[in-house]
């Protein structure tokens, strides 16, 4: 034992980044190094463009994703490879892992508060997925990044944005050019105090609302009582009608999304991709934010009836 | 004013102005709503409410260095009162 006043720094068990992908990044770049790394198909693009870009030498191969999100993992992870595989939305990914003399990699960017115990050696995530937060990117366990500088121009875009077009502009400038930065004070302050039981709570009750009212389509998928959902995402019959309740959704000032369009790279990569472009063609995701309360689920679920209305005249 | 930060990049353009330009003035971005159109910009300059310029195009055909020339070049002249951008 050493009595003194200038010992070194204590650690903790989690290492923080300006994005997930910086997170991601790392991870490839300096913690494993692979020299092939397995993506779903049905994946946020963020982290294609991330091996793309940073990774070019690395091989990048995909795994057909089901539209119940079964996964399709080739046979086995061998040495010097990497999978990566994801919670989508909040829940679990309980599909039956290959057998690995590689690495799994976890993206918990939807699911950190989705009380999951990992699988795999790594865990990374992003925050801005659920929390409102500038930025943040996370990588479970010590590490000591030498990060790379970055004058986080999209933050402070971010803090100054009155409306969703400075926020856009903001996601455009990290899309273009991202480094491997670490987070910045807002966001560790809003992380490090968040409320993690209150707003699972909220976030259930929104989806289970929308789950349990909405009259039109279908739920992707059923949570369970320890899952933090993400989005509500609903399957729709028809690419027109999902196409025409969104706008109509819009004009009532209910913004939707669709997760996710399909990377160009995944269009190319030779694998039936059928179920991928089918959730493409059909999801509609719905917002249940705890930012929201159960009278704006009601606001959407009334909407989505007037539009069904209007289309049955 | 002063500018707040130095623009070294074309891309940088819109942060540079926003966070630059003299108090009558301001820029607003209208971004694509499609996705992954992240390499496509589109911002108004005002003065006032009166629209005084646009600048449109693609950062993957720019010439790079453009937008970084222009931001300085119209922050001197906003600053001088010269509006002949």
């Amino acid at each position: 034992m050493l009595i003194g006043s200038k010992l070194p720094p204590e650690r903790i068990d989690r290492t923080y980044f300006h994005t997930g992908r910086a997170a991601f990044s790392f991870l490839i770049g300096q913690v494993i190094r692979p020299k092939k790394v397995y993506l779903p198909t049905f994946t946020c693009w963020s982290l294609v463009s991330a091996m793309s870009r940073r990774f070019p030498e690395v091989e990048l191969e995909f795994y057909p994703v089901r539209r119940d999100l079964t996964c399709i993992y080739p046979d086995r992870v061998e040495e010097g490879e990497a999978l990566v595989f994801i919670h989508f939305f909040g829940h679990e990914n309980v599909g039956e892992l290959p057998r690995c003399e590689g690495t799994l990699i976890e993206d918990f960017s939807h699911s950190y508060m989705s009380q999951i115990s990992p699988r795999g050696h790594h865990v990374f995530g992003s925050y801005r997925k659920i929390m409102k937060v500038a930025d943040g990117g996370f990588l479970w366990g010590f590490f000591n990044p030498v990060y790379e500088p970055s004058r986080k121009l999209d933050s402070w875009l971010r803090f100054e944005a009155k409306d969703w077009k400075d926020v856009r502009e903001a996601e455009n400038m990290l899309d273009r050019d991202w480094s491997i930065a670490d987070i910045g004070s807002q966001s560790l302050e809003i992380l490090l105090t968040a409320n993690e039981s209150l707003i699972r709570q909220k976030r259930q009750k929104n989806e289970r609302f929308l789950a349990h009212n909405l009259s039109v389509g279908t739920p992707q998928v059923v949570f369970r009582q320890k899952e933090c959902p993400l989005i509500h995402n609903r399957f729709m019959p028809t690419t027109e009608e999902r196409d025409s309740l969104r706008a109509h959704l819009a004009s009532k000032g209910i913004f939707t999304s669709i997760h996710w369009p399909t990377h160009e790279l995944v269009h190319n990569c030779g694998l039936n991709i059928e179920d991928t472009l089918w959730i493409e063609k059909h999801v509609i995701s719905f917002p249940v934010s705890h930012e929201y309360g159960v009278n704006d689920m009601e606001y959407i679920c009334h909407c989505v009836d007037e539009w069904k209305q209007g289309k049955s005249k | 004013m002063p500018a707040m930060f130095s623009i070294e990049r074309d891309d940088e353009f819109y942060v540079f102005l926003k966070s630059s330009l003299p108090p009558k003035y301001r820029i607003e971005t209208e971004p694509s709503s499609a996705y992954y159109s992240e390499w496509m910009f589109y911002y108004n300059l005002y003065d006032g409410d009166k629209l005084m310029q646009t600048f449109k195009g693609d950062y993957r055909t720019l010439e790079k260095g453009t937008l970084v020339r222009e931001a300085k070049k119209l922050l001197k002249n906003l600053e001088m009162g010269n509006k002949q951008c």
